[in-house]
């Protein structure tokens, strides 16, 4: 017993070494800020539109940002860092000053994004046609000339531009109606990132051609209602389709790691995250542990457990024999009614209990086992099974049966 | 080193002139012109092409019976995650007005012949066979369930099951006197499938919400039907419940009469039952106590054909919880007024994966023998018996301790123990069916893939019987003594499995294959000088099991069981079985 006991827990510490030695990519930290870039929270006492007159801030002659009461004095002294907000270097040459800009607007990790922006109230088709007369879809934004873009200002301005001629949509000129003072900036979470990679247009269709909408993977952006509540898409939006035969070629399914991940190979043991499991999978507390002692989960909420567990009501109170008076434990095997239950029962007889009552018991133990073969038979020959284990011969019988026989009969009883 | 070169006011003034100049003749690009005011596209002719389709916001589809507040409060766990929305959801609409389903199965069981003697000596063949080695049997389950039809408030539950069997018989003569007559053979596999029939479990209608909001009278609920009740004990009853579920005073009672459980009906006895419970859940108040107190009654009427008495049982229950994930509920159960078993019961989880159980149990000589409906023996051995008995009841006590984690999302683990003592006096009668005992277990699975997982379990168990000073020596055509109660039974129970498993999710495909093996060393009681009697039991089996969906309404089930040949049992090869099922769901 000692050896099995060896062997399985070296075959699982095996196995456990193994997988770590998988090592996953890590996630990548942000990029440091570039201490040079304009903070937003420090000049939230200027009016948005103070710099923000012309495409480009400071475009026009430095204007304002050599304001007076400003930044003046930066302007006319020796460059200082305040120029590498705007520019990669400033210096004299012999062809005279070289002020090279840098990109604008930047688009890095720290770029100032729509934090007010919803998705809810623009995907709102009611509320939208209400107001203006018609409704957007995804595309109208994050689609141009066929390719997908982040939006910008030209494609709000479609809109909300004057020109548009919108009464009851927002302004462009209100920068407020999106953008919230003082607001930290910072990207949002991304899925794809670290070894993954994704291309938007290699998901336009299925493999049998039919359209992929953004709210399939995309399933919480009709909810968000600011930019930093617009989460990505989860991964179990990806198992959905690529476990799906009819949705996904072979060669691109999940258990093809290389589908989506450029570092990590399918190997014999793949330990996968949780999340790329199938989406019907069990759910995450449903543990070894979980399957014994579930009870406290299952009175909380037993309509959870219908919604996996067919032959339940559905009711949430009062619904634990609907699953126990239909599941069978994994030990009632095919020996277990003839053979095993009884030391089971004979330990814990409250596990019993638990679906079983009483006349259960009593319903099997009154009908002649086999052993005893055609009745009348067994009357004569069963002493060598009894010695074996008596205890089996009274769990049926009273010690009284046998001393009432036993002590009239003259014969060989053997 | 010079300053930044300025152009003078005047120059200045007259380039801007000269743009806005330009840009009002020419509406030219002019560079550095906002992008807000003109240089932006014009509306896509597709916005205003989309044609008005009048949708409403579908407000969010609300259960006709809305969830009451648990009237047990229990641990909470993390939020759900995404991940068992989307599984949830896959499977089946939580408020779904109608769920039907039905189970058709088809069950072989055999017991092949060795042409062994059993240990009796009797060589049964197919010529002449002493039990029927094969076996068929037809069984099916119906179920289903309603919610909010016809009226908002009402839901309803049928859960019905049948079997249909055609026994083989045979005759024989009575030896005593002579008379012929018809028997049924025994089955390979003995169990309670021997006759034909249909069982009802559930069918209850219950009303909630009918009520109005005033004074908190919308949480009544009322169950009326065959139904289980939650006291005590789980008794199955039909009767009528009524219960009050507020978040902080939960109040129930109920009235009907036993219902025999998963058997066909053996007795028309039906005793009448009726229980109560209230409890005070003090997390409710403004000022949280993490504190719930509980008290429940259940009172059994006489039963006759049973032969047992009528019976009041009281629970008291203390529901601590000290913090988010830490549990502690102590209970007194009485019997008749008197102390019949405490429980404690300790439970703590860390990161919803994790969990451990400690649970002790202590149980007095007046505790009922099995459940609420048996209390005392009956030493009438024709008394026809409702109920297995056990011999008496042992005050015992029974500690246990699980504990379970998820490592890395993939490597499953599970460990176990328990152990079980007698606390009764050397002069108390002892029971080999409460021995005392300890055990050891554990079990581990392991998701290599995606989709594969294996597993592996094993158990061990020490039960201390009382040991006789040597074994008694078996003389032929002696009467020989039986030996006292609490020298029988088994001393150790060994248990290793494995399987592996693949799956693509449920509702989908999945197929499992098992092994395990079964190890038991009984007591030797006996010796012989002629035959060896064996002391020990070694057998293991196997089982595959195949689980399949046919779109998202119907399941083709099937498993194969084998098992080896039985020491005890030579005079058949093991046990076969093949059990097909076909599901239907709506």
């Amino acid at each position: 017993m000692r050896l099995v006991h060896a062997i399985t827990l070296a075959f699982v510490l095996a196995i456990c070494a193994g997988a770590c030695a998988q090592q996953r990519a890590k996630e990548q930290a942000l990029p440091p800020i570039d201490v040079t870039r304009i903070n937003h929270a420090q000049h939230a006492m200027v009016a948005c539109i103070s710099c923000h007159k012309a495409a480009r801030p400071g475009a026009d002659q430095h204007k304002p940002c050599d304001d007076g009461q400003c930044h003046q004095k930066d302007f006319l002294g020796s460059p200082t860092k305040l120029c590498q907000v705007c520019h990669s270097k400033v210096e004299s040459s012999d062809k005279g000053i070289v002020s090279e800009l840098k990109p604008y607007p930047v688009e890095d990790a720290w770029r100032t994004e729509p934090s007010k922006f919803s998705h809810a109230r623009h995907l709102d088709n009611s509320r939208m046609e209400a107001r203006v007369g018609f409704h957007v879809q995804c595309v109208d934004c994050h689609v141009r000339d066929g390719a997908k873009v982040a939006p910008d200002h030209a494609v709000c301005a479609r809109c909300h531009a004057p020109e548009a001629n919108l009464i009851n949509a927002p302004k462009m000129s209100d920068c407020g109606g999106c953008h919230q003072d003082g607001m930290q900036e910072r990207t949002r979470q991304r899925l794809i990132k670290d070894d993954l990679h994704f291309d938007h247009d290699r998901h336009k269709t299925d493999r049998k051609g039919k359209p992929i909408k953004c709210e399939q993977c995309h399933t919480e952006a009709a909810k968000s209602t600011s930019f930093a509540d617009h989460t990505p898409p989860h991964v179990q939006s990806c198992v959905t389709c690529h476990d799906d035969s009819d949705r996904t070629p072979g060669e691109m399914r999940m258990r093809v790691c290389q589908t989506c991940h450029t570092q990590r190979q399918t190997g014999l043991v793949t330990l996968a995250p949780r999340s790329h499991l199938p989406a019907t999978e069990r759910p995450l507390d449903h543990t070894l542990a979980f399957r014994r002692d579930h009870a406290e989960v299952a009175e909380r909420d037993a309509s959870r457990c219908a919604t996996c567990h067919v032959k339940m009501s559905g009711n949430p109170k009062q619904a634990c024999d609907e699953c126990h008076q239909t599941m069978e434990p994994s030990d009632h095997r095919i020996t277990w009614r003839e053979l095993d239950h009884g030391t089971e029962a004979a330990a814990d007889r409250d596990r019993c209990a638990t679906c079983h009552v009483v006349e259960f018991c009593t319903a099997c133990h009154q009908v002649r086992p086999r052993s005893h073969g055609l009745k009348y038979d067994f009357q004569t020959e069963h002493g060598r099974l009894a010695r074996v284990n008596i205890r089996s011969c009274l769990t049926c019988h009273a010690e009284r049966e046998c001393t009432e026989c036993h002590a009239t009969m003259t014969q060989r009883v053997r | 080193m010079h300053g930044v070169p300025r152009h003078d006011d005047a120059e200045g003034a007259v380039k801007r002139a000269a743009l806005v100049v330009a840009a009002l003749g020419a509406v030219a690009h002019a560079g550095p012109r906002p992008k807000l005011t003109v240089d932006h596209e014009p509306p896509p002719r597709n916005l205003k092409m989309r044609p008005r389709i009048a949708q409403q916001s579908i407000p969010k589809a609300k259960s006709p019976i809305p969830s009451a507040p648990t009237a047990t409060p229990v641990i909470p766990s993390n939020a759900t995650s995404p991940q068992q929305d989307t599984a949830t959801a896959a499977l089946r609409e939580e408020n779904q007005k109608v769920a039907f389903s039905l189970d058709l199965g088809y069950q072989l069981d055999s017991a092949a012949l060795s042409g062994d003697a059993s240990l009796d000596r009797k060589a049964p063949t197919a010529a002449n066979p002493t039990f029927d080695s094969f076996r068929a049997y037809g069984f099916g389950e119906v179920f289903g369930a309603t919610r909010g039809v016809g009226v908002s408030s009402l839901s309803t539950y049928l859960a019905v099951r049948f079997q249909l069997i055609n026994p083989s018989k045979t005759s024989v003569i009575n030896p005593e006197t002579g008379v012929s007559q018809s028997v049924t053979y025994a089955p390979p596999i003995s169990t309670w499938f021997e006759k034909s029939g249909v069982e009802i479990r559930h069918g209850w209608a219950e009303m909630k919400d009918f009520l109005p909001k005033r004074w908190g009278l919308s949480r009544l609920r009322v169950r009326a039907g065959e139904q289980y009740v939650y006291g005590p004990w789980v008794m199955h009853v039909d009767g009528l419940l009524v219960s009050y579920d507020g978040p902080i005073l939960t109040l129930s009672a109920y009235s009907g009469l036993r219902h025999e459980d998963y058997t066909r009906s053996q007795s028309v006895d039906r005793p009448p039952i009726g229980g109560a419970s209230v409890r005070f859940d003090l997390r409710g108040l403004k000022r949280a106590l993490p504190l719930a107190l509980q008290a429940e009654i259940l009172s059994i009427g006489h039963s006759a054909d049973a032969m047992q008495p009528a019976t009041n049982t009281a629970l008291f229950q203390g529901d601590w919880r000290p913090r988010r994930d830490v549990a502690m509920i102590a209970s007194v159960r009485t019997l008749d007024g008197n102390v019949a078993s405490e429980r404690l019961e300790t439970r703590a989880r860390y990161k919803e994966v994790t969990n451990v159980v400690l649970d002790l149990n202590r149980h007095t000589k007046d505790d009922w023998r099995w459940d609420p409906t048996v209390l005392v023996g009956v030493d009438d051995p024709t008394a026809a018996r409702r109920y297995l008995d056990l011999g008496p009841v042992v005050p015992r006590f029974v500690g246990s301790l699980r504990a379970g984690t998820l490592i890395a999302e993939n490597i499953d683990l599970l460990l176990r123990g328990a152990v079980a003592g007698n606390l009764s006096n050397n002069d108390d009668i002892k029971n080999t069916f409460l021995a005392p005992y300890w055990e050891l277990g554990g079990a581990a699975e392991l998701r290599l893939r995606r989709t594969v997982a294996i597993s592996t379990s094993a158990l061990h168990r020490n039960t201390h019987h009382e040991q006789l000073a040597m074994p008694i020596v078996d003389h032929a055509g002696v009467t020989d003594p039986l030996v006292a109660n609490e020298y029988r039974g088994e001393n150790t129970f060994t248990e290793v499995g494995a399987a592996a498993k693949l799956t693509l999710g449920a509702r989908t495909f999945s197929t499992q294959l098992e092994l395990y093996g079964r190890k038991t060393d009984y007591a030797k009681l006996y010796t012989d000088a002629l035959l060896v009697i064996p002391d020990h039991d070694i057998r293991y089996g196997g089982r595959i099991t195949l689980d399949a969906w046919i779109g998202r309404r119907l399941r083709v089930f099937a498993a194969y069981e084998v098992s080896s040949a039985f020491d005890f049992q030579p005079e058949i090869f093991g046990y076969k079985s093949l059990r097909l099922m076909l599901t239907g769901v709506y």
